[in-house]
């Protein structure tokens, strides 16, 4: 396989173990800048391990991960926290800020990057709230809203610094069918107007079929599919076939 | 299922290691951490408003506790002095001294960098754990802000500010108990008491050993940001990050405490004794 320049995730035989347990094992792939690549596989297949890789909170026992032509894995840490500024990154659990209000969830980042202060932070709070439909909750503390409106608090967060690379792990789960499509209609929005590049982890084809350009389908830690999603229709691995057939994990 | 009935909720996960092996490697991280943290303390910038969050936090939070146990100890040990002295005769005059003298060098520093142990060593070490638990301190690095820096130092630099001044408090609080328990039991002025308690101590007396607390403020700041900071389990990591950093930032502050008393005279003997 060779890698292009114009690549900005690229997984180069990476293995990865937790403890004793072998959570991913020689996988390689690479997301083309601008494109939206998912990585499908059920629960424990080592998305999350993967997406976490990828900006640096984990690193790899082999291999090597390359995020905008870094090497990610031997920058240090105040190198890696410069390449981090390009990605935004979903949490499975949102991972929201719990002792500071929603507002200021959006504006802590904001001020840390951008050093925006006074009625400009304030309306690009609102603005990035507005998106998500949680402007009406601005002063509530995460602990008083929904999972659902939780995660679209982390989802608010994590586009409020325009990240050109956004990592999203299960995006969909603990939302309504409404909210799921107007985060679908962001994303692709984000990708198609600002050229962003999606690393999206999901359990269902359905969630991510309309809007990615590659899947990688793990299993164990391995991956035993990759490809367009015609290309990973057509594979006649039982798992993948599962996945194909719309089955839930 | 008799073992199912029979587990708790929040049981620790069994060691995989052998308690010596893990003792080694709990050694290592810590020393580890601690390089770090003080490597780090002394790399500008630091975040001056986290910093005076923590230090109303850590500081102005602990005030109450710190007065109330100046007081009561100043008026026990005072007893204890005038119960001890009584035959001799020479009350009034001993007990400001002895009181001051024992305050200032050693029980108040002492006192509040266990106090403080307690109070903000568990807080640290929970409030951490739960922040690594809960994946807030991921999300603040893939926000590229540095974690160790925002979460850690700040509150570091916040015991090492928080301590000298919260031993100062102690002491006077100490003293001012003390008068208490004469004034009740004696006709001594306000104004004799006060003369007689810095009669017999200098400044070298106050300022070194008020100083050492800043040392215990980093001990305190360190020990407890590692075990939350470093913590890898669940509910019962969060208890044991509260309970080891109580233990250990105690045990470390008794004993920086000792060694920092031996060695203060040798660095600087004029005034001290």
């Amino acid at each position: 396989m060779s890698w292009g320049e114009d690549v900005a995730v690229r997984f180069d035989r990476v293995s990865k173990w937790i403890g004793a347990t072998r959570i991913l094992e020689d996988v390689s792939f690479e997301v083309p800048r601008g494109t939206a690549f998912s990585i499908l596989g059920r629960r424990g297949a080592g998305k999350t391990v993967a997406l976490k890789l990828s900006i640096g909170l984990l690193k790899p026992d082999e291999g090597r991960i390359f995020v905008n032509n870094d090497d990610i894995a031997e920058l240090d840490h105040s190198a890696l926290l410069k390449v981090r500024k390009s990605i935004g990154f979903v949490f499975q659990q949102a991972a929201v800020f719990d002792s500071i209000s929603v507002a200021e969830n959006i504006a802590f980042p904001l001020r840390c990057s951008s050093k925006k202060t006074g009625g400009e932070l304030h309306e690009r709070v609102y603005q990035q709230l507005r998106k998500v439909g949680l402007e009406h909750d601005i002063d509530r503390m995460p602990d008083d809203l929904s999972v659902g409106m939780r995660k679209l608090l982390g989802f608010a967060r994590a586009l409020s610094c325009d990240p050109a690379i956004l990592l999203l792990d299960d995006p969909w789960n603990g939302l309504d069918s409404v909210t799921v499509d107007l985060i679908r209609d962001r994303l692709l929005s984000l990708k198609q107007r600002r050229g962003a590049t999606l690393l999206i982890a999901a359990n269902k084809m359905t969630d991510v079929q309309s809007m990615a350009d590659q899947l990688a389908v793990l299993d164990g830690g391995r991956m035993i599919a990759c490809g367009s999603p015609n290309e990973v229709a057509r594979s006649d691995h039982p798992l993948v076939r599962q996945f194909v057939l719309q089955q839930d994990f | 299922m008799s073992r199912i009935l029979g587990t708790s909720i929040t049981k620790s996960r069994a060691p995989s290691k052998p308690p010596s092996r893990r003792l080694w490697d709990a050694s290592a991280g810590f020393i580890t951490f601690a390089s770090r943290t003080l490597g780090e303390l002394l790399r500008p910038p630091w975040d001056s408003e986290e910093i005076g969050h923590q230090l109303h936090e850590i500081g102005w939070r602990s005030t109450p506790l710190i007065l109330v146990t100046g007081i009561v100890v100043g008026i026990v040990l005072a007893e204890l002095i005038g119960t001890s002295l009584v035959n001799f005769g020479v009350v009034d005059s001993v007990i400001p001294a002895e009181l001051s003298r024992m305050m200032f060098r050693e029980m108040g520093p002492l006192l509040t960098g266990i106090l403080i142990s307690g109070r903000v060593g568990a807080a640290i070490g929970a409030e951490l754990a739960v922040l690594r638990h809960t994946e807030q301190i991921d999300a603040l690095e893939s926000l590229a802000i540095d974690a160790f820096r925002y979460l850690v130092i700040t509150r570091v630099v916040a015991c090492i500010i928080a301590l000298p001044i919260l031993a100062t408090v102690m002491n006077f609080a100490e003293i001012a108990g003390g008068y208490l328990w004469v004034a009740a039991k004696s006709e001594m002025s306000f104004q004799l008491y006060a003369d007689r308690v810095f009669d017999k101590v200098g400044w070298g007396n106050y300022i070194l050993p008020t100083l050492m607390t800043a040392v215990f403020g980093f001990v305190v700041g360190t020990v407890a940001s590692y075990f939350g900071y470093t913590v890898d389990e669940n509910a019962a990591g969060v208890r044991r990050a509260a309970m080891y950093s109580v233990v250990l930032s105690c045990l470390l502050v008794i004993a920086s405490s000792f060694i920092l008393n031996q060695l203060i005279p040798f660095w600087f003997s004029g005034g001290y004794r």
